[in-house]
C-alpha cells in the first residue's frame, strides 16, 4: 500500500464512522418515536378502560333506557313472586327484547320449574315466542299446541271446581288472555307454513274467548286477504273498526280489501 | 487502523468492525420492527376497545334522532339510582338544577334525589333524616339557589324546607297555605299556593304577597309552577286556569297567555296560539330568556317569549313510552351551563335530559360542558404521567446534548499519548482501537 493511500485511509474511515453514527442516531430517533407512541397508546388504553369502569359503562348502576327499566322491573317482579307465570313471561320477553337470548333460555328453564299452576300458560306464551325468535318454528308450533291443550284442561278443571263450589260459572268468566295469545301465535306459525285454513281456524278459536278482539279480527282479515277471500277480509276489518274506530291496521286492511 | 508492520491485523479489525456494524444494524432493525408491531397491536386494541365500549355497552333501545319527535334532542333518561324497585324513580313531579349541574328530583312525592349531570346518583334525601329532624310529607315544588341550597315546598307540612347541597336540612319556615310551587332567584323566594303568591327572603321573612282564588285576570287557581325572571318578574303557571301569567315584583299583572275554553279540561288545542295549554305545570327560563312551560295533558314543552307578552314561539314533544317521548310530564328545569332541560316525565317514572333548538346563550361553552360530564378527572392521570415522561425525556436529551457538546479530544500534533488514550477509552472497542492506531501513525 502506497504511503499516500495509507494517509487517506483514516479520513475515509472517520467519514464512514460519522455516517454510521448519524445513521444509528436516525434509527435511534425512530425507535424513540415508536417507544413514545407505544407509551401514549398504552396510556390511552388505560384511560379508556379506567373511564369505562369509573363511569359504570360496563355495569350501569341503574337503567338508562325504557328497555333496561322494563327489564329491571320484570326481574324484580320475578324475585318478588317466583311462582307467578305472568311475571316470568314479562321477564323472558324483556330479555328477548334486549337480545339476551341465553339468559332468556335460562329464565325459561327456571320458570318451568317454579310455576306450578295454570299461570304456566303465560310462560308457554313466552316459550313459543322464544322458539319462534330462534327460528325453531316447528318446535314452536308443537309447544303452542301442547300449551293450548294444557290450558284448555286447566280451564275445564277450574270450571268444574267453581261449579262444585256452587258458583254458576261460565267459561267466559275465566280470563283467557294468554290462551288467546297462544292461538294468535299458532296462527302466525301456521300462516308462515301457508296453512291458511288452519291459521284461520286458530284465530276463530281465539275469537270464541273474546268476540271484541279487534287485533284478532284484523289478523284473520289479513289471512283472508292472503287466501283471496276479500269479502271475508272486509267483514273482519269492518268488525274490528266497530270496537276501535281508528285502528290503523284495520283501516289499512280495509283499503287493501277494497282494491 | 493502519499498521505498516502488520497489515493483516488491520484488515481483521476492519472486518470485525463491519461485522459489528451489521450485527448492530440487524439488531436495531429487529427492535424497530418489534416496536412497530407492538404499536400496531396496541392501536388495534384501542380501536377495538373504543368500538366495544361505544357500541356494545350502548343500550339496545337507545333512541336515535329519527325516532324522536321533531326538534327534540334526547340526551339521556334517568330511571333511578339503583336496580331495585325502591331505588327507581316513581312518578317524579318536580325537578331543579343546581349551579354545579346537580339535577334534583322528587320521587314518591316524599323523597328528594340529586343526580350528577351524567345521570349517576349524587344524593338521596329520604326520611328519616336524623334525630329530631322532621321529614318531607309531600313535595310540591323544588328549587335551587345560586349557592346550591335546595328549597322544597312541602305541601304536607305547610312549610318551606331548605337543604344544603349535601341534602341536610338547614332551616325551614311555615307557609300560610299548603305550598304548591317554589322558585328562588336574586335573594327572593317565590312560593305559590292554591290561591296566592308570596315572596320571602331566603330566611323566610315575608316580603310581599298577592292573589286570590278564581279565574279573574289577577287571580290564580292552584298554580303548580313559578319562576322568577332576571328583573324579578314572577311568572306563574296558573294550572287550573290553563294559562301563564307574568306579575311584576309587587304582584301587578303584566300579561297573561292562555285560559280555559269551554268544554273539557284538556280540550284546548296545542296549536291554538291563544289557548295552547290544557294543564300548564312546571315552568323555567332558558338561556335566551324564553319561558319553557311543560303541559302534562298536551305532552309538550311550550316556549313563550316574555318580550312578546308570552307569545308561543315553539312547542315540542308528544305522547309515548319510548325515551324522548312524554307521558304526563309535570316538571321542568334548565341548566344554563350545559344548555339542557331536565323534565320530570311523571307517568313514565323517569327524568329526561332533553335539548331543544335555540335555547342557549353560549353554544361552544355549553358543548364543552356537556362533553365533560362524567368522571373526566380520570383523564388527568395519564396526562400527568405523559407530562412527567416528557419532562424526563427532555432532561435526558439535554444531558446527552451537553455531553456531546464538550470539546472533542485532540487527535494529532500536540496531543499527548495519554490524552489520546483517555479519549480512546471513552469510545467503544473498535473505535478506540482505530483512534489509537491513528495516533500511532502520526507519531
Amino acid at each position: 500500500m502506497a504511503p499516500e493511500e495509507m494517509q487517506h485511509e483514516p479520513e475515509e474511515l472517520q467519514e464512514e464512522e460519522t455516517e454510521y453514527i448519524e445513521e444509528q442516531s436516525s434509527r435511534d430517533r425512530v425507535s424513540t418515536i415508536l417507544t413514545v407512541a407505544i407509551f401514549v397508546v398504552v396510556l390511552g388504553v388505560l384511560t379508556v378502560v379506567g373511564y369505562a369502569v369509573v363511569a359504570g359503562w360496563l355495569n350501569p348502576p341503574a337503567p338508562r333506557t325504557v328497555g333496561e327499566a322494563t327489564l329491571v322491573a320484570a326481574q324484580a317482579a320475578v324475585a318478588a313472586n317466583p311462582s307467578d307465570g305472568g311475571a316470568w313471561q314479562a321477564y323472558i320477553t324483556s330479555l328477548m327484547a334486549a337480545n339476551q337470548n341465553a339468559k332468556a333460555a335460562q329464565a325459561i328453564a327456571m320458570a318451568q320449574k317454579a310455576v306450578k299452576d295454570e299461570s304456566i300458560t303465560s310462560v308457554n306464551v313466552a316459550v313459543v315466542q322464544y322458539l319462534a325468535s330462534q327460528g325453531k318454528f316447528d318446535q314452536a308450533l308443537q309447544t303452542a299446541n301442547a300449551a293450548i291443550t294444557k290450558d284448555l284442561a286447566f280451564r275445564q278443571a277450574e270450571l268444574k271446581n267453581l261449579r262444585a263450589n256452587g258458583v254458576l260459572a261460565a267459561e267466559s268468566m275465566i280470563p283467557a288472555d294468554h290462551l288467546i295469545k297462544l292461538y294468535v301465535l299458532k296462527s302466525q306459525l301456521l300462516d308462515r307454513q301457508k296453512k291458511y285454513d288452519d291459521a284461520v281456524a286458530s284465530l276463530t278459536a281465539a275469537l270464541q274467548y273474546d268476540q271484541q278482539a279487534s287485533d284478532v279480527m284484523t289478523s284473520r282479515g289479513y289471512i283472508y286477504l292472503e287466501m283471496g277471500r276479500k269479502a271475508d277480509a272486509k267483514k273482519d276489518f269492518q268488525n274490528a273498526l266497530k270496537f276501535i274506530p281508528d285502528y290503523a291496521p284495520a283501516l289499512s286492511g280495509l283499503k287493501k280489501a277494497g282494491e | 487502523m493502519v499498521d505498516e508492520n502488520n497489515p493483516q491485523v488491520s484488515e481483521d479489525e476492519d472486518v470485525e468492525y463491519v461485522d459489528t456494524m451489521v450485527v448492530e444494524y440487524v439488531d436495531n432493525r429487529r427492535r424497530r420492527t418489534l416496536l412497530a408491531i407492538i404499536l400496531l397491536i396496541l392501536v388495534l386494541l384501542l380501536v377495538g376497545l373504543g368500538w366495544y365500549l361505544t357500541v356494545l355497552t350502548k343500550p339496545y333501545d337507545q333512541p336515535n334522532s329519527g325516532s324522536l319527535p321533531p326538534g327534540l334532542n334526547w340526551v339521556r333518561s334517568i330511571y333511578g339510582w339503583g336496580k331495585t324497585p325502591n331505588t327507581l324513580l316513581n312518578a317524579p313531579q318536580n325537578t331543579a338544577i343546581g349551579p354545579n349541574g346537580t339535577i334534583w328530583s322528587t320521587t314518591n312525592g316524599t323523597m328528594l334525589v340529586g343526580f350528577n349531570p351524567d345521570g349517576s346518583a349524587a344524593h338521596v334525601v329520604s326520611p328519616p333524616f336524623g334525630p329530631g329532624l322532621k321529614h318531607v310529607l309531600k313535595v310540591a315544588g323544588v328549587a335551587v339557589a345560586p349557592n346550591g341550597e335546595v328549597y322544597v315546598a312541602d305541601y304536607g307540612r305547610h312549610v318551606v324546607e331548605v337543604y344544603n347541597s349535601n341534602g341536610q336540612l338547614v332551616r325551614e319556615w311555615p307557609t300560610e297555605n299548603p305550598p304548591t310551587g317554589i322558585a328562588v332567584r336574586n335573594g327572593r323566594v317565590a312560593v305559590t299556593d292554591f290561591k296566592s303568591i308570596t315572596i320571602y327572603d331566603p330566611t323566610g321573612h315575608k316580603i310581599v304577597s298577592w292573589g286570590s282564588r278564581g279565574s279573574g285576570p289577577d287571580q290564580v287557581d292552584l298554580p303548580q309552577g313559578v319562576v322568577i325572571g332576571s328583573d324579578n318578574t314572577v311568572y306563574v303557571s296558573d294550572t287550573q286556569n290553563a294559562r301563564v301569567t307574568a306579575f311584576s315584583p309587587n304582584g301587578r299583572v303584566l300579561w297573561s297567555i292562555g285560559g280555559r275554553t269551554p268544554g273539557l279540561m284538556a280540550s284546548n288545542s296545542p296549536t291554538d296560539t291563544q289557548h295552547p295549554f290544557a294543564l300548564p305545570s312546571g315552568i323555567t327560563i332558558d338561556g335566551q330568556g324564553h319561558l319553557a312551560v311543560v303541559d302534562p295533558f298536551q305532552f309538550k314543552v311550550f316556549f313563550l317569549d316574555p318580550a312578546q307578552k308570552g307569545k308561543v314561539i315553539a312547542s315540542y314533544g308528544d305522547f309515548g313510552q319510548q325515551d324522548g317521548w312524554f307521558a304526563y310530564p309535570s316538571g321542568i328545569s334548565y341548566d344554563p351551563t350545559r344548555d339542557w332541560f331536565a323534565i320530570a316525565d311523571t307517568a313514565n317514572n323517569r327524568l329526561q335530559i332533553i335539548r331543544f333548538p335555540n335555547t342557549g346563550s353560549n353554544g361552544l361553552l355549553s358543548a364543552a360542558s356537556r362533553l365533560t360530564v362524567g368522571p373526566v378527572w380520570i383523564c388527568a392521570i395519564p396526562l400527568i404521567l405523559l407530562l412527567l415522561a416528557a419532562v424526563a425525556f427532555f432532561l435526558s436529551r439535554r444531558r446527552k446534548s451537553e455531553e456531546e457538546a464538550q470539546p472533542p479530544a485532540p487527535t494529532s500534533g500536540d496531543a499527548s499519548v495519554n490524552d489520546v488514550a483517555e479519549n480512546a477509552a471513552e469510545l467503544p472497542g473498535e473505535e478506540a482501537g482505530a483512534s489509537s492506531a491513528g495516533v500511532s501513525d502520526d507519531e
